[in-house]
């Protein structure tokens, strides 16, 4: 019978032999495990964490497989006889339990019991274990040779965002975009066709309508374009897709990007057309038309209408205006423009011949009248007001007006007045009288308008009479000398202190219309004294229209205002009692508060540092982001000029972030455009501080300890 | 001497007193001292065999070769034509000086000589300094490297062109040129460029020198934009006025601490207190006007004051750094101060513009000038902050301790206000109170003594300890060594040698941090030649004034030749070995 001590050893050897196998199965497991979570990890995206739940299970079934548990003494005095040949094939004797042994198996035991007791267990690993342990070893060969690879070729794993890359990461699946065509569909009125704008920046007219067709470079489960950092389109597909296709209307000017799976395109300028107005030049009438007495009652309206799209409708809107003071009628035309206007065309041209007594216009009567177009996007464009006036020849003799204590040239319009009377008298006494006496009269009417012109030449400081020369038309000057007068260049030029006409009360617009009056004065003289009043009645009419003109621009009207005052108190006043008026105290606080141009300012700082390499801590992160802040919204208001920039800052806000290295380029695109985005800032007082001091300082201190 | 060589010195020592001390206890006592001597003459000889002793003398035998020493900048031509005239010459390196062959008889100096600070406590006397090659390009710089937000950058300098092509200077920041100037060919100009720096924090801007595409030069800027430290202001006037109305407008808007006392009628007077805490609005008027930077007041306010509220302001002038502007409509206060230190005149022709003490003005401001306006007398105290384009002076300071007494006599500025030009005004305001206005915080202050430290080459820092306690400068991790100035206590002076180009941060002490930029060693090199081969000429020259009793022709460099101490070793060893054995 064997004895305790041959009993342990086989109980020893069998739990160890049971614990080499449970191990060798986990160590299977768990390459397995790994070997899955790695491919899962980069092929589709999964968790690393996955693989241990997987090892696990792996481990349940192979040990659930191999039943090791069972293994029993026998198994051990089997695998002892194998391994250990001095046993002689005895150990299976020390397993009797019958004790039913012959002599020859008695003495075996004893020799077996005594060997056994001397081997040391287990003389060679379990061969599971050592195939595990191999197994182990050719699965982190595989991983590292794959992750090595992977690492190479620089593929990204899918769903994985750029700002969570970290260094060294190994990633399997690489996103990039094919191809970008945007249609863009103009709004109706333009009649334009779709458009096909390739490559990523979009040119389009507001309300137009836009696709982008945007292909990747393989299937991918969703995709959003980003407009503005604020608007998102997003289009998802759950089978996945290469191509896609969002639409939507023109947004307005900014940029947009592309995103998906992770990967983030560049940002594209979307620039923003808008519909002009229509376009209206009038070429006539005149803004201001006066119809003198005898002229034809009719004008030419004479205009252009231009629009980038199309020209929908145009009118001419009149309306009549009859009487005076209170007494003031309107009354609306409609004046044709005879222009059909179903091609819609881009250019319209009107010209109509418009009779005024077909408007039922008569003498004095004023005619106020403006284009109106309508182009193709229903936007209206009007005119100028054009004023077109029937002189009232009746008008001129009213008395009214005469009255008012601010007319100051009464007396003159009387006499210019009576100079037109005498001269139609003359007209219409010329059968009856001869022609030395018509002649004769002529000459003292035209001495008579002489001398009211010299009269009216006072109020200009003038001596002389040759106001012929100062009108409006300066064409006289060419008498073919040159001017070398130096007083005329200096005049020319030059600003004179002593000239009398600015000695005078008026303004510089009554002053003008004063010449323009004695310059009619002066050709109606001229004409009187040729004997030709026939001809001098139109400058003599002009002229009292001109005084006429005058008097009413004489005339203002202020308003009366309301003025209450407090009430005195005699028995206080001129006392010099204060007694009863407080100190005045006031107190204000108010913060300074940062500008947006202050981050900017900042970041600008940085830039050379960045240059440097400097590594930037969370807080100048921080001011970075701020000013990213401010450059979006310039380059959403100017993308010409500061979405490049934009991205750059957009490259670089996330290398500082994960301490990489900066593109040098990047910075400098950056810093012009900060440069371009501020301006000088204000001077501001500032405190000395203890660094500017210099030497003169500590000598004084001293100075000051050695007097103490 | 260094550390190496004091624990050398250290080791011999006890080994001496050892050695002898055990020849000393020997029973045997024949030929004690002559152990005891061959003892100390055997380590004795081992030190000189480690550290040779060396001294001038006079000239021994006929040492007839001249030794050429080249530092940067030599030119091969001067060095060629050197080595006709000196056949034997040895031509050395500027580290080698000391160790040249013994029998030299002088040495010439070639290059643009020893960088500036270099100590050599052992010059040989027989130095010539040769002339090398003209210095072109920009010949003098300045600016000033610290701005407040809003300052305008200015760079001054002189460029020598002898060029027949003409040559543009461009000052640029930001890969954007800010300004640019023209050197005309053949001539020598001092040039002026300007911009105002839109950063805060700190840039390196570059001025660079072009002959039509080709870049001659091209120099860092290096440049600190700080926030503006605000003073606080405390006005006193005897009457309202719309110039302190627009002006206190002006520092509320920018967030200035402002206390007025106006004086509205007979004892009443209108206070107000513009971002002033509550507490400090309950204090005395005296206490107010000790907290104040600076003072604005009017000469008849002044006189109001009692004696110990204008005792209070005069310390707070002299001690703390602030400053008190006194408007002077047409009489300065009583106060003996003002009237010893100003005096004022009238004038009647008409004035152009207003200029700033420190140039002229971005906006040039027309002053209206009347029969009665006064300006203040030049004189050699009073430094004027605000003058016409005649030089009259309208507002002018002068130093009272730490800090300033200022007058003005300027013409209201509120019109410009008025009118829009809210720049100009500020300008000149700014102008005005940053010139008084200053305040002793009683920190420490380092300062840089090297005008553009480059890499490997001394930078010397200063620090000024206001308490006068022996104070620790560090760069980064590591502490520079500090030495007292010997005459001014509290000054004291470092050195540091930068490895790395760029901005060298954390440059400080217990109360004080700053940065200093570290030039590439091709930046402003002419500048810094200049002052290197001045430096050079000085030390030469210096060096020749201490050792006047050695001819300069005569003298060498003499050391004890190793052979005899090679000798004096063996013969006291052997006699020591010989002793012992055979005794």
């Amino acid at each position: 019978m064997k004895d305790a001590g041959v009993n342990i050893i086989f109980q020893k050897i069998r739990s160890g032999w049971i614990r080499s196998t449970w191990l060798a199965w986990m160590i299977i497991a768990a390459s397995t495990g790994a070997m899955i979570g790695f491919f899962a990890f980069y092929l589709f995206g999964f968790s690393f964490f996955w693989s241990f739940p997987v090892a696990v299970l792996i481990a349940v079934l192979l040990i659930a497989a191999d039943k090791s548990w069972k293994i029993g003494e026998e198994d051990v005095a089997r695998y002892l006889d194998k391994q250990f040949p001095e046993l002689e094939e005895s150990s299976i004797l020390l397993l009797d339990k019958t004790g039913d042994l012959n002599l020859l198996q008695k003495i075996q035991i004893g020799k077996a019991e005594a060997k056994i007791k001397q081997i040391e267990t287990p003389a060679k690993l379990n061969p599971k274990l050592k195939l595990s342990i191999g197994f182990l070893a050719i699965v982190a060969l595989v991983i590292w040779v794959m992750s090595f690879a992977i690492n190479q070729s620089g593929h990204r794993r899918i769903g994985e965002t750029k700002q969570k890359d970290t260094p060294g990461r190994v990633v399997t699946k690489s996103f990039s975009l094919k191809s970008i065509n945007v249609w863009v569909a103009p709004p109706a009125y333009t009649g334009l066709k779709e458009q096909l704008q390739s490559g990523g920046p979009v040119k389009a007219l507001s309300g137009s309508r836009l696709r982008w067709d945007i292909t990747v470079s393989d299937t991918v489960k969703s995709i959003e374009i980003v407009i503005n950092d604020s608007k998102r389109l997003t289009v998802q597909n759950e089978a996945g897709s290469e191509s896609w296709e969002i639409k939507t209307d023109m947004p307005g000017q900014g940029y947009y990007q592309i995103n998906f799976s992770g990967f983030s395109s560049p940002l594209y300028q979307i620039e923003l057309i808008t519909d002009q107005s229509p376009e209206i030049k009038v070429l006539s009438p005149a803004p201001d038309l006066l119809i003198r007495y005898g002229d034809p009652e009719r004008f030419k309206l004479t205009a252009q209408i231009k629009d980038d799209y199309g020209i929908s409708a145009a009118k001419v809107s009149a309306t009549v205006s009859r009487g005076s003071g209170e007494a003031v009628k309107f009354e609306q035309k409609n004046i044709a423009t005879g222009i059909n206007f179903v091609n819609r065309a881009k250019e319209y041209q009107i010209n109509q011949q418009i009779d005024l007594k077909s408007l039922g216009m008569i003498p004095g009567d004023e005619l106020y009248l403006f284009i109106s177009a309508v182009d193709n996007n229903k936007q209206e464009k009007k005119s100028d007001i054009f004023r077109i006036i029937l002189e009232d020849t009746a008008q001129l003799f009213s008395m009214e007006g005469l009255n008012s204590g601010l007319d100051i040239k009464p007396e003159f319009f009387r006499s210019q007045r009576q100079i037109i009377i005498e001269t139609e008298q003359l007209l219409r006494d010329q059968p009856n009288i001869t022609k030395e006496q018509f002649q004769e009269k002529s000459n003292s009417l035209g001495i008579d308008q002489k001398l009211l012109r010299l009269r009216y030449g006072k109020f200009l400081g003038e001596e002389s009479s040759t106001y012929e020369h100062e009108g409006d038309d300066h064409d006289d000057h060419g008498t073919g000398v040159p001017d070398n007068n130096s007083s005329n260049i200096l005049s020319e030029y030059g600003h004179s202190h002593d000239n009398a006409e600015d000695a005078t009360y008026f303004d510089a617009e009554t002053k003008k219309q004063l010449r323009a009056t004695l310059n009619e004065m002066w050709k109606s003289e001229l004409q009187l004294r040729t004997y030709k009043p026939k001809d001098a009645l139109p400058f003599e009419y002009e002229a009292l229209r001109l005084l006429k003109d005058l008097q009413q621009k004489s005339r203002a009207y202020v308003a009366k205002t309301n003025l209450k005052t407090t009430p005195l108190k005699p028995e206080t006043r001129l006392t010099g009692d204060l007694k009863e008026i407080l100190q005045p105290v006031y107190s204000i606080v108010r913060e300074y508060k940062p500008t947006p141009e202050d981050p900017v300012r900042e970041a600008l700082g940085m830039m050379n540092d960045m240059l440097a390499g400097k590594v930037f801590d969370a807080q100048d992160i921080e001011e970075l982001k701020k000013a990213h802040l401010e450059l979006s919204k310039k380059a959403m208001e100017s993308p010409t000029n500061y979405l490049s920039a934009l991205k750059s800052l957009r490259a670089i806000l996330p290398a500082l972030e994960s301490n990489q290295p900066v593109n040098s380029t990047d910075i400098v695109n950056v810093s012009k455009a900060f440069q371009l985005m501020l301006t000088d800032p204000s001077p501001l007082p500032a405190l000395k501080t203890p660094t500017d001091k210099k030497l003169s300082d500590i000598y004084f201190d001293n100075l000051k300890k050695l007097q103490h | 001497m260094g550390l190496t060589q004091l624990i050398s010195i250290v080791i011999i020592l006890v080994a001496i007193t050892y050695f002898c001390w055990k020849e000393y206890r020997r029973n045997n006592h024949k030929r004690r001292t002559l152990r005891i001597a061959s003892t100390v003459l055997s380590f004795v000889s081992i030190y000189l065999l480690l550290y040779p002793l060396s001294w001038t003398g006079r000239k021994s035998g006929d040492g007839s070769r001249a030794a050429i020493i080249l530092t940067e900048g030599f030119s091969h031509d001067s060095l060629q034509s050197m080595l006709k005239k000196n056949k034997h010459a040895v031509v050395l390196d500027g580290q080698e000086l000391f160790n040249a062959p013994a029998d030299i008889s002088g040495f010439h100096l070639l290059g643009y000589g020893f960088p500036v600070g270099t100590r050599y406590s052992d010059m040989p006397a027989n130095i010539s300094f040769q002339k090398t090659q003209e210095i072109r390009g920009i010949a003098a710089i300045y600016w000033k490297q610290r701005l407040i937000a809003g300052d305008e950058l200015r760079v001054y300098g002189r460029y020598d062109n002898p060029s027949p092509t003409e040559v543009v200077l461009k000052l640029s920041a930001f890969a954007m040129t800010e300004d640019s100037t023209i050197i005309p060919a053949n001539s020598s100009r001092d040039f002026i460029l300007k911009s105002i720096p839109r950063f805060k924090g700190r840039a390196v801007y570059e001025l660079s020198s072009l002959s039509g595409s080709d870049t001659v030069e091209s120099n860092s800027v290096p440049l600190k934009v700080e926030n503006a430290q605000r003073p606080s202001i405390t006005m006193l006037l005897s009457s309202p006025g719309f110039e302190q109305r627009f002006f206190q407008d002006w520092l509320l808007g920018e967030g200035f601490s402002v206390i007025s006392r106006v004086r509205t009628s007979k004892d009443k007077i209108e206070r107000k207190f513009l971002n002033i805490p509550k507490q400090l609005q309950q204090q005395s008027l005296a206490a107010q006007l000790k907290s104040a930077d600076l003072l604005i007041c009017d000469a008849e306010e002044f006189d109001r004051l009692g004696a110990a509220e204008k005792q209070s302001i005069l310390n707070n002038v002299s001690d703390n750094g602030a400053g008190i502007l006194i408007i002077a409509d047409s009489a300065l206060p009583r106060h003996e101060l003002f009237r010893k230190s100003f005096f004022l005149s009238g004038f009647n022709k008409t004035s152009n513009t207003i200029k700033l003490k420190n140039g002229e003005i971005k906006n040039p401001v027309p002053i209206p000038v009347d029969g009665s306006m006064r300006a203040i007398k030049p004189s050699e105290n009073i430094s004027s902050v605000i003058t016409d384009s005649a030089e009259r002076i309208f507002v002018g300071a002068v130093k009272f301790g730490k800090g300033n007494i200022a007058v003005s006599l300027m013409p209201s500025l509120y019109p410009l206000a008025l009118s829009g030009k809210h720049y100009a005004f500020a300008e000149l305001w700014t102008s005005v109170i940053s010139s008084l206005s200053s305040k002793d915080n009683r920190r420490d202050r380092i300062g840089v003594d090297t005008r553009f430290p480059v890499v490997d080459e001394e930078l010397n820092f200063t620090l000024i300890s206001v308490d006068g306690q022996e104070k620790k400068l560090s760069v980064g991790e590591l502490n520079i060594a500090l030495a007292e100035d010997a005459d001014l206590a509290g000054f004291y002076k470092g050195k540091y040698w930068a490895s790395d180009e760029g901005w060298l941060d954390e440059i400080k002490t217990n109360s004080d941090t700053t940065s200093v930029f570290i030039y590439s060693d091709a930046d402003w090199k002419n500048i810094r030649m200049q002052e290197r081969m001045a430096y050079t000429k000085q030390l030469i020259k210096n060096n020749a004034n201490k050792k006047e009793f050695v001819s300069s022709e005569n003298s060498q460099r003499k050391k004890i030749p190793p052979r005899f101490l090679y000798l004096m070793l063996i013969l006291s060893t052997v006699f020591l070995w010989v002793e012992k054995k055979f005794a």
